[in-house]
């Protein structure tokens, strides 16, 4: 009779973990990764014996799908990541502001608060520096977004998505990346908020007879637009050096895109429902992001190189 | 590759530290290097396989490390991985920027830290 403490550790030896690697690596490393698992579990409890299965899961997805931190790709969504969920927190405060002031304290609210608090505290979580407690906040708030109704579910669910399976082991945690995230987040997040306060204050009755003060109402138009822009911008003034990796560089570059499926803050327009709306707005991002990647290398060209520069980032 | 040499450059991640740690004075194989990192740590680490694995394929890419030699134990094919010089170079650099931010801190503390009171003195009962 196995006992509770080692029945789990044969059960994993009897999955196919094997069969998760991609044959060619399999071949070569396989044989290797199973006996140096064997000895790491041989005295294993459940907890361990089940930690390690999962990360050597994760680790062959990687490699399967060549998203692990040594491919071009996986690297493109490591650089990526910080900032997809810098954007999708300044997006969930907005969104928790909207309910605590439109709704109130009640059952709406309630819901719009489980939806965006673990996105608000995953951003906590980066600011931190802690990367894992991140992650799984974000896999929080997609199981709790998946059960809810959400606003905008596409945006949350591809950013989400996007951050949770980008390598951790490539992720940049260095405090300046930090700073950068956590300051495009505070950049999208809080005129925006004041756009919102602003709209509630002044909201009629009577939309037919509506007119906002000029400067709200140019606020109104161009925020659409404004998470997209902000990022783009953190995409051109992000300081970079001759030994910056550009697969980074090119990775806050994705975390735009996102931003195509709906531009639009909650409050003033819908997401783009018909195809040629998401056209436009894929246009608008991939041209944002044409010309902040021109004017970053017409900048790189004509800057003198400074001592110090090509000097170890630690970024 | 372009993107493997330029990660050289950066700061190590934790898991990749250890492992250079690891391999520092002798080359070891995957399980030794677990051990080995549960040691260095003082048993506060325990690094996962998988962890392992994924920090052994970015440094062998990045040429940081190489495969020793290979052998047979118990019927196993273990692969033995050492340092490369410039795993070497890049472990010394990361344990020179670790070793000023420790001395920084130390500074600042000792700035930092409590003075003792200046004592009243007295000649009360002295000549």
């Amino acid at each position: 009779m196995t006992d509770r403490h080692t029945s789990l550790p044969a059960l994993l030896r009897r999955l196919p973990l094997d069969s998760l690697y991609p044959a060619e690596y399999r071949a070569a490393h396989g044989e290797e990764i199973n006996a140096v698992l064997a000895d790491a579990v041989q005295h294993a409890g459940p907890r361990t014996a089940l930690r390690e299965w999962a990360a050597l899961a994760a680790h062959a997805v990687r490699l399967r799908t060549r998203l692990s931190s040594s491919d071009p790709a996986g690297r493109i969504l490591a650089g990526a990541a910080p900032f997809l969920l810098a954007g999708g927190a300044a997006l969930s405060l907005l969104h928790l502001l909207f309910g605590a002031l439109v709704a109130g304290p009640d059952a709406h609210w309630a819901v719009a608060a489980a939806q965006s608090a673990p996105w608000v505290l995953a951003l906590l979580c980066l600011a931190l520096g802690r990367w894992t407690p991140a992650r799984a906040l974000l896999l929080v708030a997609v199981a709790v977004a998946a059960f809810t109704p959400h606003p905008e579910p596409g945006l949350w669910a591809v950013t989400a998505v996007l951050v949770l399976i980008a390598p951790p082991d490539a992720v940049d945690l260095s405090r300046r990346s930090r700073s950068w995230a956590v300051g495009s987040a505070a950049a999208v997040a809080l005129p925006l908020s004041g756009l919102t306060v602003l709209w509630l204050v002044t909201r009629p009755e009577d939309y037919a007879h509506l007119v906002f003060p000029p400067l709200q109402q140019v606020m109104l138009d161009f925020s659409p637009v404004w998470p997209a822009l902000v990022l783009g911008l953190v995409h051109l003034l992000r300081p970079t050096g001759p030994d910056t990796d550009s697969l980074h560089t090119g990775g806050i570059a994705l975390a735009v895109l996102p931003w195509a499926l709906t531009i639009a803050p909650p409050l003033h327009r819908g997401t783009p429902t018909e195809a040629l709306g998401l056209l436009r707005n894929v246009g608008l991002v991939l041209a944002l992001l044409a010309a902040t990647t021109a004017v970053g290398l017409a900048r790189r060209r004509t800057r003198p190189d400074r001592p110090g520069e090509s000097g170890r980032p630690l970024a | 590759m372009i993107y493997g040499s330029r990660m050289a450059d950066r700061q190590l991640q934790e898991p990749a530290r250890l492992v250079l740690t690891a391999l520092a004075d002798e080359p070891r194989h995957g399980y030794a290097i677990l051990q080995e990192v549960l040691a260095i740590t003082e048993g506060r680490t325990r690094m996962l396989t998988g962890t392992l694995y994924t920090a052994l394929d970015r440094l062998l890419q990045q040429g940081l490390i190489r495969i020793a030699h290979e052998e047979v134990v118990a019927g196993r094919l273990r692969r033995n991985f050492e340092l490369t010089e410039q795993g070497r170079l890049t472990l010394t650099e990361e344990t020179q920027r670790l070793r000023a931010g420790v001395a920084e801190a130390e500074r600042r503390l000792a700035l930092g830290a409590p003075r003792p009171r200046p004592t009243l003195r007295t000649n009360w009962g002295t000549a």
